[in-house]
């Protein structure tokens, strides 16, 4: 699979939460894209649970994201395996720390990230409900479904759920499911929002 | 420089070129003894393993992911999950009675690959089966030799420094597969903390194995 592939879900997530985070949930589509429209940047820690029918127990992964209106991110995974994905300037790298310290991931791919730019433009713009890749369900909950529109993409991920908190503007978590018994769970805590951050953060590991 | 060409062209020449050593029999011993302890350096019982999997790839890529493994020594079987770091799974596979894909994304799918993930896997993690013809190599090692119903053969060995490699042989005995264990890299349980394949042949690669996480599942 493409880090392109892989760090779009990733960012999409980014910006849902940017604009839940901001704005609480609203009640139809006009008001998230109002809702997101006023989103400059998000930084929040995450907790990750990967569930599968056959684990004993999930495997939990920990990071932070910095996410910079209009498309930059930084999404750091800090633990088990320390690796950061760093978007900025049309250009996607990965670093990943192989018990030697930070190394460029050198696989294919990465100008495959051109397309998910150009998708998170759409969502930035709150057209949540234009999104290319994804058909978006408002439900009670409440709750958004997003389903892949594409069958190659499908099967990677079979929908995504975000769930939303009661206290409004708060994402409880984002649900990404794989098959019916294979998900992953993000939980986003500590975020801060339309605060500046340091550029360098997306163009540079440290 | 010169110097240092001919010694790597001619350790490269050896490695292309490795065949079945010679195994030289150990008068006196306990037959059964070597093939016991050969055995003992593959986890026993159920686990559930999960690892970083550094790739270095033909045409010079690398490459990160995570690997799961649920298996059981009793009943000889393995589940084994491929993700990426952000624990998308690409790949899925079972094996039991038989092999079974789950799951297999682009270019996990390819053919033959399935095949080839699980016979590494049973590699590194199951004591092959059979009766075993044990002894010594020629710089002192233990080894115990697995003959293979693809006629090629298994080798456990298990080197005075305390390292543990596994060595497959195709049928025409040359060397394909290394899986090495380093000494003193295993967890208070007897884990390997790091394993290290190197696959040699027209498609070569080596994998870096470390354990980020063992739960036994035995109840």
């Amino acid at each position: 699979m493409t880090t392109a592939k892989i760090a779009g879900p990733l960012k999409t997530i980014a910006v849902l939460a940017a604009a839940w985070l901001l704005t609480g949930w609203g009640s139809n589509w006009e008001e998230l894209k109002s809702a997101a429209a006023s989103v400059t940047s998000l930084s929040a820690d995450f907790v990750q649970e990967k569930h599968m029918q056959i684990l004993a127990r999930p495997l939990v992964s920990s990071g932070v994201f910095y996410f910079q209106s209009p498309s930059s991110l930084r999404w750091e995974y800090r633990a088990p395996v320390r690796n950061i994905l760093l978007m900025h300037d049309n250009r996607t790298e990965r670093y990943v720390d192989t018990g030697h310290g930070l190394t460029k991931e050198t696989g294919a791919g990465l100008q495959a990230m051109q397309i998910v730019l150009e998708q998170i433009s759409q969502w930035l713009g709150g057209r949540f409900d234009e999104n290319p890749m994804f058909t978006a369900n408002l439900e009670p909950g409440p709750k958004i479904v997003l389903i892949p529109k594409e069958k190659s993409f499908s099967r990677m991920i079979h929908h995504i759920d975000l769930l939303l908190s009661e206290r409004p503007g708060i994402i409880d978590s984002v649900v990404i499911y794989e098959s019916e018994d294979s998900f992953t769970k993000l939980v986003f805590k500590n975020a801060v929002l339309n605060q500046s951050i340091d550029p360098s953060l997306f163009r540079k590991i440290s | 420089m010169k110097g240092h060409l001919f010694a790597m062209a001619a350790v490269l020449l050896v490695l292309s070129c490795a065949r079945l050593p010679k195994i030289l029999p150990v008068t006196g011993a306990d037959p059964s003894e070597p093939a016991e302890v050969c055995g003992r350096i593959f986890p026993a019982g159920e686990w559930q393993l999960l690892h970083s999997i550094e790739a270095d790839l033909p045409g010079g890529r690398r490459s990160v992911m995570m690997g799961l493994t649920v298996l059981s020594s009793r009943l000889r079987s393995n589940r084994s999950v491929i993700m990426s770091l952000e624990g998308f799974v690409v790949f899925d596979g079972e094996v039991s009675q038989g092999l079974t894909v789950h799951r297999a994304l682009p270019p996990f799918d390819s053919p033959g690959f399935a095949e080839g993930l699980m016979a590494d896997i049973r590699l590194i993690f199951f004591q092959p089966e059979g009766s075993a013809e044990c002894g010594k190599l020629t710089d002192g090692s233990t080894v115990c030799r697995y003959k293979k119903p693809d006629g090629g053969f298994v080798d456990i060995v298990l080197r005075s420094t305390g390292t543990c490699e596994s060595l497959r042989y195709d049928r025409e005995q040359r060397l394909i597969r290394t899986v090495r264990v380093p000494a003193d890299a295993r967890t208070g349980d007897g884990m390997p903390q790091t394993i290290e394949l190197t696959a040699r042949g027209e498609q070569s690669y080596k994998l870096v194995m470390t354990l980020l996480e063992a739960v036994p599942l035995d109840p």
